[in-house]
């Protein structure tokens, strides 16, 4: 079985874009870049987490789609990651 | 304090029409007037296997192209088309003058078939992949109120906002619980319907109903009030009207288009009857009389008042009968002479957008001094005056629009000219 990878910002803001409707590139993230500003509502974070949780085998919180900014989240994916590895 | 004269007086000041035969209003309104066919064979899916084959698709506008991605992706193609007519509707009434966010502007659609093919789609995810694999949007996009929502949101309209479902009647309904709102102190609504019913599980859904036509043929496929009569077809799109309290359209120097003078709703009773249970049909006309009757009432103005009819035209001999019927018991020997038409015999049955075309349709013939023809119609069963063939030009002062919806919904609405609005808007 392959090794679990982490999830870039790359290809979280893909998912990000596909599931928003709305065109979202890594240049457009800061580390204190919330997802309002991106345009990102949490019904469309909340289409996000199950593609993530399916594509790493891992299961977030309850209540991960209220997490404010996109490297808070990033870092509770990954963290996931590694603890699942 | 606003002269007494005006008060409650209910007047157009806006449309927004998206239908098969044309994708804005003009284009809608020349083709109408040329009698063109918008209905053909069913291209949103493989028809094949179905026994309903034709549908009037509205294929002159991509919503890709018009609408916010992030809306898009949220909302179903009955949605998109709501928010396409809302669009031109509102340009047209010049409501950015009010401001985002006003409490002056409300929105009111009509919702029958909501938006079957997000919800087929997500099922389908469901039931082929598993529950992780159905998206967000689905709790928003399929259910009846997701256009006002998306209206209300998208144009910042927060007043008295709500949503009917009366099937094929409640465009008509929308309409009249608009006028009871401005009535009521809310000055502007936003109020119409729209329908994207060509989907599989959206027509297996309509073919319960035994009123679709299953007709080969697209020149017999809907032929309202004719012997070869043999269902209806459904039709994509609608329209959105604005509606506005007269005073308040004259104080922003905004012209009215015509005027919202009456309506009446009214239920039959019963089972809905099968499409030969001739006198099953023939009991529902009593509801249908009253409701035009009522309407007449509310409009202060007798039978013969009326210059023209919309009707219903359902398509199906013993509803045709029924319909007929209705409109000599409530207009007597008038219901013989009085011009009648169906547009809508060439964009198909939008179901709630239905009323609200052929309400739009109404207001520009009211405008024009021009009747549409009913697109193929041919050899009348009935003892009516149908317009057929070409335009039939006169001066009009009293439309009346007639739409029964499937389970009992019976409704009817004056439309009349504005004529003296206009006369004293620069008052």
């Amino acid at each position: 079985m392959a090794e679990a990878t982490s999830v870039t910002l790359a290809e979280f803001t893909e998912l990000l874009s596909a599931g928003a409707g709305v065109q979202i590139t890594p240049d457009l993230v800061g580390e204190g870049t919330t997802f309002e500003e991106i345009g990102v509502d949490s019904l469309a974070l909340l289409g996000v987490i199950p593609v993530l949780e399916r594509t790493r085998q891992i299961l977030l919180p309850a209540d991960a789609e209220s997490i404010q900014t996109v490297s808070d989240f990033l870092h509770l994916v990954n963290d996931a990651v590694r603890k699942a590895g | 304090m606003v002269s007494s004269t005006v008060i409650g007086r209910t007047v157009v000041t806006g449309l927004g029409v998206v239908a098969p035969t044309g994708a804005d209003t003009d284009s809608y309104w020349r083709a109408t007037l040329a009698g063109h066919q918008g209905i053909d064979r069913i291209s949103r899916f493989d028809a094949t296997r179905y026994p309903v084959r034709f549908a009037g698709e509205v294929r002159g506008a991509d919503p890709a192209d018009l609408i916010d991605p992030r809306i898009l992706v949220q909302t179903d193609l009955w949605t998109h088309l709501a928010l396409l007519a809302t669009g031109e509707a509102v340009a047209a009434a010049a409501l950015d003058t009010l401001g985002k966010g006003s409490f002056d502007i409300g929105v009111t659609t009509a919702a029958a078939t909501g938006g079957c093919a997000f919800g087929q789609r997500e099922i389908q995810a469901l039931w082929s992949q598993g529950p992780g694999y159905v998206g967000p949007y689905q709790s928003i996009a399929w259910f009846y109120a997701a256009s006002t929502g998306q209206i209300s949101i998208g144009g910042g309209f927060r007043g008295p906002c709500a949503v009917l479902s009366s099937e094929s009647a409640g465009g008509l309904d929308a309409i009249a619980l608009s006028r009871r709102a401005i009535r009521r102190g809310n000055p502007v609504q936003v109020c119409g319907g729209t329908e994207a019913p060509i989907s599989p599980y959206a027509l297996v859904c309509q073919m319960q109903s035994g009123l679709l036509s299953d007709a080969r043929d697209a020149a017999s496929v809907y032929v309202p009030f004719g012997r070869s009569a043999s269902g209806y077809v459904p039709g994509e799109g609608g329209a959105v009207l604005v509606l506005e309290d007269l005073a308040h359209a004259r104080e922003r120097g905004v012209p009215a288009l015509a005027e919202i003078t009456g309506h009446t709703a009214a239920f039959t009773a019963g089972q809905p009857p099968h499409p030969e249970d001739a006198d099953g049909w023939a009991q529902t006309s009593e509801a249908l009389a009253f409701a035009i009757s009522g309407a007449l009432a509310d409009a202060g103005i007798g039978p013969s008042e009326v210059d023209a009819v919309f009707a219903d035209g359902m398509g199906v001999r013993n509803a045709d009968g029924a319909e007929v019927a209705a409109l000599q018991a409530a207009l007597g020997e008038h219901a013989r002479t009085v011009p009648i038409t169906v547009p809508k015999a060439g964009t198909g049955r939008a179901y709630s957008g239905a009323a609200p075309l052929d309400v739009a349709a109404a207001v520009l013939a009211l405008r024009d001094g021009m009747l549409p023809p009913t697109p193929g119609a041919a050899d009348l069963a009935h003892d009516i005056d149908l317009v057929a063939g070409t335009v039939r030009r006169r001066p009009l002062q009293h439309v009346l629009c007639v739409a029964r919806g499937f389970g009992g919904f019976t409704s009817a609405l004056v439309v009349s000219s504005a004529e003296d609005c206009l006369h004293n808007r620069t008052l």
